[in-house]
């Protein structure tokens, strides 16, 4: 907060909440989307329609719009405590998982450091030199949160869960950071910034050196490991939705949501940090900031012709959505395909003026810099929103385990496989320095 | 009795599981992929939008027909009222001044809530008064008394 002669650095500060609101409205906004994927996708996998009704002045953005319905429904749920709970834990676990939600974007750096004139302001809320190690150590926090709330709501089965829980998520925790060892080896840093200008160089000239493609075993096991910290199917023993109990039946109306919204708040954050490690990060594949930097008047117009066509694909089958129909909505929803129409337009517009800009001229610095960060940051959030994709995926895909088989793939295949991967990444490091 | 569970010998494709579940994750993709452009064409009916043709045979709403006249069919022969096992059925007779009973109802009422739509009043019916063939089904309703059809409602 103190510069170097012991005042407040403003400056500091005002980015740094910038910052931090940036990360956190990342978080949440990635609550709804994820929300919404994990039900039109659930839909469209087993050939259903999925949310199709809510609406705001006929604006249904596909089903969107039901989360805010939903939001509105839980908030004024009748909130029931139970006599038996032991009020003091049950209160306290759906804040303490939220809470650890929201903190994992804190480290995250979601675009290179941004230089204006003497000024390097780094993109990420927290500079911390220990990196991932921090993120380990707070998700490894939100299995109090299941714990606690378990123990507390004083029922079987809510106990019952929160110790397969505990036991899942502390096994798991190993292979996670086992699987990091070769990152690290292959790096040489656990700072977060760092690994992702590492990932940034080429290996053999052509392929980017990103950690999939450098420690693809090491890749697999985090992502098994994160999906089983996320509690997310094939690992969600702790929840059972359906069948086996999960630690949350005690609970209701809002406390409920919160736990469901840090479910869906870790399920972004984990792409997040999937992406930063083994995917990339803000590295767009083959462009480096200095590139954007200097050609930014190409980048620009690259930008502007793949927002255009993309625009028109959009628009494209966003006519044959409406054209094709069957039936008449016969009220507001009749006039959504405007809005959509008049966003696309905008884009289209905005492109084609990007592409006339007068000539190539270089982008003043600052120009040029902000370019890039709002190319690295769009790449970030793209990787992250296509980890997010397949993590829904895989829940409509992939039949549940049973305990004793969670049990056996934590620790007698994917343990020995994380040591066999540290082994031979410390020989071919050795070997091929 | 004991049943004994043959353990399926796994390839060892099979056992790596790897490739299983790739292949799973292609079965739904290429559902996912084939709704995701072709919304339009998926199986569900947007129900108050879309509706189901209905069989020819279908049992929804009775009707009371009429004969080219104008009058009613029925005769209040009560033979529906018999035949109808949820008793929903109430049928009155029209007399005339001298207590006389005229072959046409005074009153013809449906119980719409009790009526279970079995079609034995229309089978009952020896004058082909009765019919079901309206397709008309949407007949919830948050007035319970909007439930009893009179004889005017019922022939329309």
């Amino acid at each position: 907060m103190t510069n170097f002669y012991g005042r407040i650095d403003w400056i500091f500060l005002g980015l740094t909440t910038a910052k931090a609101v940036f990360a956190w409205g990342l978080t949440l906004g990635f609550i709804l989307v994820n929300i919404f994927l994990e039900r039109k996708i659930c839909a469209l996998i087993q050939d259903r329609v999925g949310p199709n009704r809510a609406n705001i002045l006929g604006v249904r953005l596909f089903g969107f719009v039901l989360n805010f319905a939903d939001a509105v429904k839980l908030l004024f749920k009748e909130d029931i405590t139970p006599s038996f709970v032991n009020k003091t834990y049950y209160l306290m676990a759906p804040p303490i998982i939220m809470t650890i939600a929201l903190m994992g974007m804190s480290v995250v750096p979601f675009a290179d450091d941004l230089v204006v004139g003497s000024l390097v302001i780094p993109m990420r809320v927290l500079d911390l030199n220990v990196g991932f190690l921090f993120i380990l150590a707070i998700t490894s926090l939100s299995v109090y949160s299941l714990v606690i709330g378990g123990f507390g709501s004083n029922s079987k089965y809510p106990l019952f869960a929160a110790m397969r829980s505990c036991a899942q998520m502390i096994s798991y925790e190993i292979v996670m950071g086992l699987s990091l060892v070769g990152l690290v080896m292959v790096y040489g840093a656990v700072h977060l910034q760092r690994l992702v200008v590492a990932q940034g160089e080429m290996l053999f000239g052509f392929i980017p050196k990103w950690g999939v493609v450098v420690q693809p075993l090491g890749c697999v096991l985090f992502c098994i490991a994160a999906l089983a910290e996320l509690n997310r199917t094939p690992f969600d023993l702790p929840e059972g939705e359906s069948e086996i109990i999960g630690f949350h039946v005690e609970y209701s109306s809002m406390k409920f949501a919160l736990f469901f919204m840090a479910e869906y708040a870790n399920i972004f954050v984990a792409a997040a940090i999937i992406t930063t490690l083994f995917f990339g990060g803000w590295q767009l594949p083959w462009l480096s900031t200095e590139t954007i930097k200097s050609n930014a008047p190409v980048v620009l117009r690259a930008c502007a012709i793949v927002a255009l066509t993309a625009a028109a694909v959009a628009a494209y089958l966003l006519h044959r959505l409406y054209s094709k129909r069957r039936y008449q909505w016969k009220d507001l929803r009749e006039k959504e395909g405007l809005v959509f129409y008049g966003v696309l337009a905008c884009v289209g517009v905005l492109s084609i003026m990007a592409m006339l800009l007068p000539g190539f001229t270089p982008l003043s610095p600052i120009m040029a810099s902000g370019l890039a960060l709002l190319l690295q940051a769009g790449i970030f959030i793209v990787k992250s929103f296509i980890i997010c994709f397949i993590v829904v995926w895989i829940r409509w895909t992939l039949p549940r385990l049973r305990y004793d088989q969670l049990m056996a793939l934590g620790w007698k295949i994917m343990l020995p496989l994380g040591i066999a991967n540290i082994v031979v990444t410390g020989i071919v490091v050795l070997l091929f320095p | 009795m004991a049943i004994v569970v043959k353990k399926q010998k796994l390839s060892i494709f099979e056992k790596l599981y790897v490739f299983e579940v790739a292949a799973g994750m292609w079965v739904t993709l290429r559902h996912f992929l084939r709704n995701v452009f072709n919304t339009n064409a998926l199986p569900t009916l947007n129900y108050p939008e879309e509706k189901r043709a209905l069989a020819p045979n279908y049992r929804g709403l009775h009707r009371l027909l009429k004969k080219e006249t104008g009058e009613l069919k029925c005769t209040a022969c009560k033979i529906c009222a018999g035949a109808c096992p949820a008793r929903c059925i109430t049928v009155e007779m029209t007399l005339d001044d001298a207590g006389k009973p005229k072959k046409t109802p005074l009153r013809y009422d449906i119980d719409i809530g009790r009526c279970i739509f079995c079609g034995f009043c229309v089978e009952a019916c020896p004058f082909d008064a009765i019919d079901m063939n309206t397709g008309v089904y949407e007949l919830a309703d948050a007035d319970i008394e909007n439930y009893l059809y009179t004889k005017e409602k019922l022939a329309r």
